[in-house]
């Protein structure tokens, strides 16, 4: 499903508005300042790319390469494609640089020993996958999202887009330059427990945004690697910096990582900040920075 | 209630055109229908003047279509509280008497159900025309009895099914006939008071008259009382009649003398497999009231006017920014969050398809403001006016009183019973 609008009715701010339905979610862009042909074109190429990543990456698709590594990279090493290689080496640094918080075989028997991932191997030379653990099941849901928003700022950004929006599910954002009428895009998150009020504004400008905690109806939705059990906790994170991708990563592992621990993973991520929100049930929010 | 208030009532059903063919009972809402009775008055008689005759009188002293010549009650009580509502009217204590009474052009029957057949029945052949509450009689054979006198009278019938006349219903039928929820697959009504259904009572030889609900010699209970109504929604939606019924019944917490059930729940099947529900309790008002037509795209809530879609439409986070930017203004509505979400069929906030909804919890057993009585009330004097029938009115009524009864019968026999050929009289 994908949509498109286009408004020229404002001459000095011409937009453009497409939505497509991905990874379990919806992603949207709001594009300023091109002819509606040029917009067209740009949001497809986005969705197009975005749709590459989505079937690669799918564990839920029985066709997809992240589908036949999890079926069989426990009996023989899995040959995969430079693309998903490099996912898999990204996601394992990140493992590493969270103390094992990020971790996308979360799911497994085996899960993360402290300071580093021993369930599945990776041979650089043939670009081959091993589990050495029968139960791994590689999961990218804590990635694919912020790795295929990345690649869509990628497209865009060669194309010398200025002034931009784009919303990956809601939790993952990234805005070009600023609102045609602000001095930045302001990006409201929703209040849990009430429906269209804002809990907190940040305030956006060539700058990502992502955002993890419970779902709407206060489900967990992420594993502890540590302890096997969907994270419940009270607060949500949001994590803003240059790139979706560590932004989606980070505010991932900082969920599931205990409060005095967020502080001192945080401070390996040069140029990222992030705060926990504390939506209470009368409506207000505490938001904590984190140091 | 002016011309102008009542059709402002129905709303857009005013203009009907495709609407009266699928509720053609409707024809005296029209504008045509309304002009045909301008300044007239359908000359009426109240035979039952409790609660419910009340309620009926308080509507009818506010429609000008309307007189109310004759009062009747055998119950001094509420002669008399009828009496000061409607200073000009003639009392009466037996119904006879009003039959007799030449003024009299149609009566209001608000008496118990045992007594329904036998004075809708007393009423035609006295030349009268009749709206009985409903339900329509205490058995299925009254119910073919009146209706054959009724055919013979030549006078016009219509029973108390309100919701017929109740605009929320009447879009939401039309809605469910243009397959907005695609097939309809289920039909889920339910019930649930927290009170005795009692009524206060001076002294005890007056209990079985004031409380003739409880008795299984006056009362069907909660089958007639309120199933009766609820029950009219499949029908009403699919255009056919269930072909059986099964159900229980007990009196689980009112033990106190009563001989109807306090809780019922009964299925229905019709004969394309659907299955419709009622159950009732009244000792627990959790629920409420509650009506769903259950369809293969869709639900609609009859009583609170929503309809809910099976694949809601997703809420758009960021195209607030194109309306904003199209307008030159910066904005800022609340979207982001810790993950997105479906809006599944559970979640899905629905649609009103109607303005001005107006809900009702069922708590009342007299009757609920705009729940289509007003309406009712006055189609039945623009039928005494005109001597038209509303079609299809008394088809409807028998048949949400027929299953009634059968839904009753089951609860008692504890077994499935059928609608039988010589019960489909119409």
């Amino acid at each position: 499903m994908t949509s498109f609008k286009y408004s020229d009715k404002n001459i000095s701010a011409p937009v453009a508005y497409s939505s497509f339905r991905t990874m379990h979610s919806v992603a949207e862009i709001v594009l300023t300042y091109f002819s509606e042909e040029e917009s067209r074109a740009m949001t497809e190429e986005v969705w197009v790319r975005t749709k590459e990543a989505e079937d690669k990456f799918n564990r839920f698709d029985k066709d997809s390469p992240l589908t036949l590594v999890n079926k069989t990279a426990a009996e023989e090493p899995v040959a995969v494609d430079d693309e998903l290689y490099m996912a898999l080496e990204m996601c394992r640094v990140f493992c590493n640089g969270t103390d094992g918080y990020f971790d996308i075989t979360a799911n497994a028997v085996s899960r993360t020993a402290p300071g580093g991932v021993k369930n599945y191997e990776l041979d650089g030379a043939s670009h081959t996958v091993r589990f050495t653990d029968p139960s791994v099941k590689l999961d990218l849901g804590g990635f694919a999202k912020g790795y295929a928003l990345e690649k869509a700022c990628d497209i865009l950004r060669k194309k010398n887009v200025t002034c931009a929006l784009l919303n990956f599910g809601n939790s993952s954002i990234y805005a070009f330059g600023t609102h045609p009428y602000g001095e930045h895009w302001p990006i409201s998150v929703e209040h849990p427990y009430f429906r269209g009020k804002c809990a907190h504004t940040f305030e956006l400008k060539d700058c990502a945004l992502s955002i993890s905690g419970r779902n709407r109806r206060g489900a967990g939705h992420i594993i502890d690697p540590f302890t096997g059990n969907y994270v419940a906790r009270e607060e949500m994170i949001a994590v803003s910096g240059d790139s979706p991708l560590v932004c989606e990563v980070l505010s991932t592992a900082l969920y599931v990582a205990p409060r005095e621990k967020r502080s001192d993973i945080l401070t390996r991520f040069k140029g990222y900040s992030a705060s926990e929100l504390y939506c209470l049930t009368d409506g207000t929010t505490n938001v904590i920075k984190v140091y | 209630m002016t011309r102008k208030e009542f059709l402002s009532n129905l709303g857009s059903l005013a203009v009907v055109g495709s609407a009266l063919s699928l509720f053609p009972w409707l024809t005296s809402c029209t504008e045509k229908g309304q002009k045909e009775i301008e300044g007239q008055a359908a000359r009426l008689g109240i035979i039952g003047t409790g609660s419910r005759g009340q309620f009926h009188i308080a509507n009818l002293l506010v429609d000008k279509s309307a007189k109310i010549v004759a009062l009747c009650d055998d119950y001094e009580p509420h002669l008399q509280e009828a009496a000061a509502m409607c200073p000009d009217a003639k009392l009466y204590r037996d119904y006879r008497q009003i039959l007799d009474d030449k003024d009299v052009d149609g009566v209001i029957i608000c008496t118990p159900l045992h007594l329904h057949a036998p004075m809708t029945i007393d009423s035609f052949r006295a030349g009268k025309h009749v709206f009985c509450e409903k339900s329509m009689a205490y058995s299925i054979a009254d119910c073919q009895d009146a209706i054959r006198e009724w055919q013979r009278s030549g006078k016009v019938f219509v029973v108390g099914q309100q919701r017929l006349f109740d605009p929320k219903y009447i879009k939401a039928m039309e809605l469910i006939h243009s397959g907005a929820i695609g097939e309809v697959v289920g039909v889920r009504n339910y019930w649930y008071r927290n009170n005795d259904w009692r009524r206060e009572v001076p002294s005890p030889e007056f209990e079985r008259r004031i409380n003739w609900r409880l008795y299984n010699e006056s009362s069907r209970g909660l089958m007639t009382e309120l199933a009766c109504h609820q029950l009219q929604n499949g029908s009403w939606a699919m255009d056919q009649y269930p072909d059986s019924v099964t159900g229980m019944g007990s009196i689980r917490y009112w033990k106190d003398g009563r001989e109807v059930f306090d809780n019922v729940a009964v299925v229905y099947e019709f004969p394309n497999g659907v299955h419709m529900t009622f159950e009732s309790i009244i000792s627990n008002k959790h629920f409420g009231m509650g009506e769903f037509i259950l369809g293969s795209e869709g639900t609609i809530d009859l009583v609170k006017g929503i309809m809910y879609s099976e694949q809601p439409a997703y809420r758009s986070g960021i195209e607030q920014f194109l309306l904003q930017i199209k307008q030159g203004i910066l904005s800022n509505q609340a979207f982001a969050g810790s993950s997105w979400s479906q809006e599944d069929a559970s979640s899905d906030p629905g649609i009103r398809f109607t303005d001005k909804i107006i809900t009702t919890d069922g708590s009342s057993s007299t009757g609920a403001t705009n729940d289509g009585s007003m309406e009712l009330a006055h189609a039945f004097c623009h039928a005494v006016i005109t001597g038209q029938q509303p079609d299809k009115i008394v088809k409807e009524a028998y048949y949400a009183t027929a299953l009634a009864l059968l839904g009753d019968q089951a609860t008692h026999e504890k077994k499935t019973v059928y609608l039988e050929d010589s019960d489909r009289i119409l």
